[in-house]
């Protein structure tokens, strides 16, 4: 069966009443998430998993990969239009979209943000539909120590790109690998750091930790702060979208390019969220752009990089859930316990399988539906959605501890998960206290067991012997680029030195998150 | 930079340090049957502390022994944008309060029922939060809970707590009148 056959099939399951039903749905909770300030696509997937509970496995994916999708695009209107980044990842807008837009060009600017999170979106899709069958092919070859470094790669890339400090990042990791290894040891039976309390004997919950981390931690610190939401004149509310001219796209077209393939190429790599993406396409048009110095000042350029790595980081992380079964970002881990939960395991079998190879190419053809879909409601009903930024910040907070605290009793009618989630909670706020970044913790959450029990079955298998993990090609390969990605920092920050201290350029100016 | 300043830079390291040594610790005195030749349930553990001990160990250090902070200030742009991202705390006691309330929720769930807690917990999270219009505040404490109890145990079809005699005579009233029997 052809890829494009497969596809067909698949889009014939999307345009299914209740599929599109909740696609659509998606889409509006992905924009409403991005565009307040607190909330986030992350926090948006995690709080609709519990309604996932009862569907079938397809609208499930399907609603959570379209609120994914649109929150990487809902944020680009409160950025340019009101100077507010409802994500992080949504901070490069500002710098070129808030200027065109206050040099009276905001419609453009729309326009701009809309085109390339229609490109970034379809081109990274369709790459990985053409892809996704050759890397479960060679993920069909993998075996324990390539997963371990798999893992491996993922883990140091997170630290190397997730903040300022890499003390901090590191410790943060090793805060979520530590969590991972909490309950009863699957090799001998051992009760790890359960300190005699029977709920620990269990493991901590994935789910538990982002919604603690990313939902109450979040909440907990928007107490503290004084967030005021000005949104200026209603005029703003009332501003069309442009699109750009064919002859403004030809002009474009090296950062069109670069951009799609880096969004794609990082989205791949486990730990590089939207943000990271979108901060890095800035930053590389930023150092190489044919108008760079002009960059800041409310140039296309400055709006379509960053719009496009982080769209296009969307599809890229599929692919490793899909073909490895690793979620790389926060995300696709709710995306993985969603799968989970309807008891089909993501990997290289998906595809070998018929049915479960229907229900990929859905996912595939979802995917191109969301990014087309969330274009539409852009440009017709993103104006009724932004009006989410009306409600005060203290309803909102009261609105999100509920869903999190609700909904972590859903997952298993069980006090003890709302207790924990309480914790990462607290856990969640005392991080963005101390400025440790949480998206290592999260992603060392992630990876942890996967990294454990290959780590464990390859050492067992090989007599102990650490080699193991550099003497094929793939795992070679994936190893030394985890020792690169962590020494990368060190490098750069030596070479800065010895080049008298740079000072810090704009695109290291945000924080990250694992979008 | 005092020295006051300079422990209270390196503290949160000493804490994870201090974190690190006592699981290290206990995964030394995890209970497990040997088997010869093999690695055991404790090698992942340990290698994670040791590395957390390490780094927090230089974390301490370079945070103890750190120059004062330069003159030269990050660009206007960046500093600016990060601080619409993630403004100062300032109102710590708030958060404070959050969690004390929300820790008060859970404790009082299983005996009020959901409804009733949530009615609670909602207005005080609300006023914590700084919304203080009366009628919005009460408003939203009656509102929400109710929708959440349609929605989650009339769709989703989980059964929230209804508390202990004579709190769940409310929530069973209430359960009658959204129509979960």
């Amino acid at each position: 069966m052809g890829i494009l056959h497969s596809l067909m099939i698949g889009f014939s399951h999307v345009f299914m009443p209740f599929d599109l039903f909740v696609l659509l749905i998606g889409l509006t909770i992905g924009m409403a998430v991005s565009i307040m300030p607190g909330l986030g696509l992350v926090m948006g997937v995690v709080l609709a998993l519990p309604f996932t509970y009862k569907m079938a496995i397809e609208p499930s994916i399907i609603l959570l990969t379209a609120i994914y999708f649109a929150g990487t695009y809902g944020g680009c209107f409160t950025a340019i239009l009101y100077r507010i980044p409802g994500e992080p990842m949504d901070v490069p807008l500002l710098w070129d979209g808030y200027s065109m837009s206050r040099r009276g060009q905001p419609a453009k600017a729309l326009g701009w943000a809309l085109f390339a999170a229609l490109i970034g979106g379809l081109v990274s899709s369709a790459v990985m539909v053409a892809l996704a069958a050759p890397l479960s092919a060679i993920a069909l070859k993998f075996d324990s120590p390539d997963y371990f470094a798999a893992a491996f790669f993922g883990l140091s890339t997170v630290v190397s790109l997730a903040g300022k400090s890499m003390v901090k990042s590191l410790i943060s990791l090793c805060v979520g690998l530590l969590v991972a290894t909490v309950g009863v040891d699957s090799i001998y039976g051992a009760d790890r750091f359960t300190f005699g309390v029977p709920i620990l004997r269990d493991g901590v919950q994935l789910v538990e930790v982002l919604v603690g981390m990313y939902g109450l931690g979040e909440v907990f610190t928007r107490l503290g702060q004084d967030v005021r939401i000005s949104t200026g004149s209603e005029s703003n509310l009332n501003v069309g979208t442009q699109f750009p001219s064919l002859r403004e796209l030809l002009q474009i077209k090296i950062t069109l390019f670069r951009s799609t393939v880096l969004g794609t190429l990082l989205g791949i790599v486990p730990g590089a969220g939207a943000t990271i993406t979108s901060f890095i396409s800035y930053g590389v048009e930023k150092q190489y752009g044919r108008r760079k110095k002009m960059l800041g000042s409310g140039l296309p350029e400055g709006i379509v990089a960053p719009q496009i790595g982080s769209t296009a980081s969307v599809a890229g992380h599929m692919i490793p859930l899909l073909t490895l079964g690793i979620p790389g970002s926060g995300a696709t881990a709710v995306i993985l316990a969603a799968f989970l939960l309807h008891g089909v395991q993501p990997g290289p079998m998906l595809l070998t399988d018929p049915a479960s190879r229907v229900l990929v190419y859905t996912i595939f053809a979802s995917m191109f539906a969301s990014v087309i879909g969330m274009c539409v409601l852009g440009f017709f009903w993103i104006r009724v959605v932004v009006r989410v930024l009306m409600i005060p910040q203290g309803i909102l907070s009261a609105i999100v501890v509920m869903f999190c605290l609700v909904g972590a009793f859903a997952n298993r009618n069980n006090m003890s998960d709302v207790w924990m989630i309480v914790i990462f909670g607290i856990l969640g706020y005392v991080f963005e206290k101390f400025k440790f970044p949480i998206s290592p913790m999260v992603l060392g959450a992630i990876l942890g067991p996967i990294g454990e029990s290959s780590f464990m079955r390859s050492m067992i298998a090989s007599n102990n012997d650490w080699t193991t993990f550099f003497v094929a090609p793939i795992r070679g390969v994936l190893m030394a680029g985890a020792i690169a990605a962590l020494l990368y920092p060190l490098l750069r920050a030596a070479y800065s030195a010895v080049r008298g201290g740079g000072r810090p350029s704009a695109q290291d100016g945000g924080t990250t998150a694992l979008g | 930079m005092r020295v006051l300043q300079r422990v209270k830079a390196s503290a949160p390291y000493m804490i994870v340090l201090a974190a690190g040594a006592f699981l290290y610790y206990k995964a030394d005195h995890f209970d497990f049957a040997h088997a010869p030749g093999r690695i055991g349930p404790d090698a992942w553990p340990k290698l994670i502390l040791a590395l957390m001990i390490a780094v927090a160990m230089w974390g301490v250090v370079t945070a103890f022994f750190a120059k004062e902070a330069s003159q030269s200030s990050p660009p206007v742009e960046a500093e600016e944008a990060a601080l619409l991202v993630h403004p100062p705390e300032v109102y710590p006691w708030f958060v404070w309060f959050g969690v004390a309330a929300t820790l008060a929720f859970l404790f009082l769930l299983p005996i009020l029922g959901f409804f009733i807690a949530s009615v609670i917990y909602v207005a005080i999270f609300t006023y914590i939060a700084r919304y203080r219009n009366p009628v919005g505040v009460l408003a939203l404490s009656l509102l929400l809970p109710l929708v959440f109890m349609i929605l989650f145990m009339r769709i989703v079809y989980v059964a929230l707590p209804i508390g202990i005699a004579p709190f769940d005579t409310a929530s069973l009233a209430l359960m009658s009148m959204i129509g979960v029997h």
